[in-house]
């Protein structure tokens, strides 16, 4: 579901004159928009991810583990986790330009942008060490955990990310220039294998990368499969009783077909009792409101709230999800709410229960 | 039509800040799940005909100038007048002159009248036009656009509505739901009566009769295309099916996607009115209307055909139900949208409104695709929305 296909693209430039007749009756519209996205690509394109941050930030999570083995199986973390914590102030930043939501003048809007769209990294001053930390932690228990399962997965320090924005926004060029480029670091390191923690990353490399790039011939596994098929190996139980649900993401749960899985993962931890969120559950789940953070931050904020809702609905004390912009949205979305509900990774849970 | 982010993005904050739509919709759409699991639990077929639906609306849009001119010659031979119409400007001014001047005018919902602006129109004209929906009523006197395209006044609660009635009909009318639509009712009863053109537009049309189709529940399109004397169909060319038994399908699969068991009403029009119980002469004008005109609308939707992405816009039902699954649209209703509302209504709003309306929208989609997980015939939205994008970004690239 919701791919566009190189065929599919052919076609339509068939038709794209007639398309863009009707493009150019507008003539001056849609600055805003236009330098929002801008802003995310230029970074992307020239600094390898939206945000333009170093490498050197990108791969911090690995510290301790020594250096990285040779294996043709890695972890992919599509740097997607490590983004958030840059991405939060970001946001927060936008959401405080009056103009942007409330409907004031254009003028505002430019002055606004220059202070912000462009000038990105001003807002990174606001980083959180802490935040920065978490969601650091985070990737490395992905990798922990996988390791548990098998020893020969490695990860790879100057990965570059996948390019999901760029799809997502529909920037088709520079989305196939970044997955040649992904492409080619696969091939360079001997890569066979890619486990990947983000479903976003998942899409990519599974749905979307193999129309797109020819000669893409990398298995793609998402880690709650791998955890799954060697459920043998790994014994987990809670130290003391707990109740979870899950928030599926959207492009796990609906694009990729996965919720099964962490469920059956779930089932097996002693001592965790799994209840369902009533209705909006797998391939119902309701969006987190993330895809529209940076464009429409007061809505996708809302979004996150109205979701929060629905999760406390369960009558859990834990909501798990398995995506960083979920994980991320919904955190705000309970602080705000001031929930009892705690937010969790799932990798959390597993890292805590795993014996 | 122009518009800019910044027009359509105070739109949607003005929805957002009114906590009536969220609460509304909320409730909408809790029972909608509720009936919709009732009854596809009933009519467990439904969801196999609704994946033959699907193949006859795409067949059926693959073919519609054949389909159209099969149409047009039926509803000829029914001594009906069928028209082809390229834009809303050509449609407006074509119904214009089937309805002239100082006339009494009901109407019955039409998602396509909304999309050219036709009552008001007509209202230049020095028309007396009338919605008869309940909904569209009440928005027609609050002068307000639709939230819905099933239940457009979606937002307006029962204590407005009796506020709103007790202005408009000059008498008390309580905040009592079954007070009010009993006042709606006897306040449109005149009107029908007065009325000497009913305008409707249409779910379906089979080509093979020329037969058009209308779902209902209100009764008020029964009266709008019976009564008056001249009835006018307002109708797309993407409604267009083969055949009776082909429609029979589709309004099926819509109307228990509206959550229907059955709706309380479906209209089959093949003609104006007649009799032959005089001297088995068939005379035309017998108890319903005497002109018949149907009018096809293009509109651009002949170029969204051609798209082999954004067609898919083209099946759709309006049965609504996608509408009840969208987060975005759970909190600003029909402001997610530009006469066509949510993600893949974004497609629509290319064709009849240009890039400028479609791109906000396509951006304001989560791309979550649980409109799709509920679209019987299974419109997928992400792929339209990023088609979309993708314009808009080709757009921004060749600006530089």
């Amino acid at each position: 579901m919701g791919t566009v296909s190189r065929d599919d693209r052919e076609g339509s430039q068939k038709h794209l004159s007639t398309v863009r007749r009707l493009a150019y009756r507008l003539a001056s519209d849609l600055p805003f928009l236009a330098k929002i996205l801008s802003a995310l690509v230029d970074n992307t394109m020239k600094k390898g991810n939206p945000l333009g941050i170093s490498k050197d930030r990108l791969s911090a999570w690995s510290k301790g583990l020594g250096p990285s083995i040779s294996s043709e199986t890695v972890l992919y973390t599509g740097c997607e986790y490590q983004l958030i914590p840059y991405i939060l102030p970001l946001v927060e930043r936008l959401k405080g330009i009056g103009a942007f939501e409330s409907g004031g003048g254009l003028a505002n809007i430019t002055f606004g942008l220059r202070r912000l769209g462009i000038d990105l990294i001003g807002s990174f001053a606001s980083l959180r060490a802490k935040e920065g930390e978490y969601y650091n932690e985070l990737v490395k228990k992905h990798f922990l955990l996988i390791r548990k399962v098998n020893d020969d997965i490695t990860y790879l320090p100057d990965e570059l990310y996948p390019g999901a924005i760029l799809y997502d926004f529909g920037f088709f060029e520079d989305f196939t220039e970044q997955a040649k480029k992904v492409t080619r670091l696969l091939k360079e390191k001997g890569v066979r294998t890619v486990i990947t923690i983000s479903p976003h990353s998942l899409e990519m490399f599974r749905a979307v990368y193999p129309s797109y790039v020819d000669g893409f011939d990398v298995d793609v596994l998402h880690y709650t499969e791998v955890l799954l098929k060697y459920e043998s190996k790994l014994r987990f139980s809670a130290d003391e009783p707990t109740s979870v649900t899950l928030h599926d993401p959207c492009h796990l749960a609906r694009t990729m077909n996965i919720f099964e899985e962490p469920r059956a993962i779930l089932n097996s931890i002693k001592s965790v009792e799994f209840r369902e969120v009533p209705y909006a559950n797998k391939r119902w789940t309701t969006c987190c409101g993330a895809p529209i953070e940076t464009l429409l931050p007061i809505i996708s904020e809302s979004i996150g709230c109205k979701r929060i809702k629905e999760l406390e609905g369960s009558g859990a004390s834990i909501a798990l999800t398995l995506c960083p912009f979920c994980l991320a949205n919904l955190k705000k979305a309970a602080s705000t709410l001031n929930s009892q509900l705690k937010v969790m990774d799932f990798v959390e849970l597993l890292s805590w229960c795993v014996k | 039509m122009k518009a800019t982010f910044e027009e359509y993005h105070r739109r949607l904050m003005k929805a957002l800040h009114n906590e009536k739509i969220a609460l509304a919709i909320g409730r909408a759409s809790e029972s909608y799940r509720k009936n919709m699991s009732t009854v596809l639990s009933k009519y467990p077929h439904t969801v196999a005909l609704a994946e033959e639906v699907r193949l006859i609306k795409e067949r059926s849009v693959e073919r519609w100038e054949e389909l159209l001119k099969e149409a047009m010659d039926n509803i000829a031979d029914n001594k009906g007048q069928a028209y082809f119409v390229r834009t809303a400007e050509e449609a407006r001014k074509l119904i214009g002159e089937l309805v002239g001047r100082d006339k009494v005018v009901v109407k019955s919902k039409s998602i396509t009248g909304e999309e050219i602006d036709l009552r008001h129109y007509l209202q230049i004209l020095g028309n007396e036009v009338w919605e008869t929906d309940l909904g569209e009523l009440m928005l027609q006197l609050l002068d307000e656009e639709p939230m819905h395209i099933l239940s457009p006044a979606i937002h307006v609660p029962k204590e407005e509505v009796a506020k709103l009635f007790s202005n408009v009909m000059k008498k008390e009318v309580q905040p009592n739901i079954q007070d009010e639509v009993l006042a709606a009712r006897e306040f449109l009863r005149g009107n029908y009566v007065r009325a000497q053109v009913g305008i409707s537009g249409a779910n379906i049309v089979a080509s093979d009769t020329g037969a058009v189709f209308i779902l209902e529940n209100e009764g008020n399109a029964r009266l709008t295309t019976g009564f008056p004397e001249t009835h006018i169909v307002l109708v797309g060319i993407e409604k267009l099916v083969p055949t009776v038994s082909d429609a029979f399908k589709v309004a099926e699969v819509t109307w228990r996607y509206a959550q229907y068991t059955v709706p309380s009403y479906m209209s089959m029009i093949g003609g104006p009115s007649k009799t032959g119980d005089i001297e088995k002469v068939i005379t035309y004008g017998a108890q319903g209307p005497k002109n018949y005109y149907v009018v096809f609308l293009d509109n651009n939707r002949s170029e969204m055909a051609k798209d082999p992405i954004l067609k898919e816009a083209l099946y759709c039902l309006r049965c609504g139900g996608c509408m009840y699954e969208c987060p975005v649209f759970s909190l600003v209703g029909g402001k997610f949208g530009y006469k066509y509302f949510i993600g893949y209504g974004a497609a629509w709003v290319l064709y009849i409104a240009g890039l400028g309306w479609a791109a906000p929208i396509a951006y304001t989609c989560l791309r979550c695709g649980r409109c799709t997980e509920r679209c019987p015939v299974k419109i997928d939205t992400c792929k339209i929305v990023l088609r979309i994008r993708n314009m808009f970004t080709n757009k921004m690239l060749i600006g530089k």
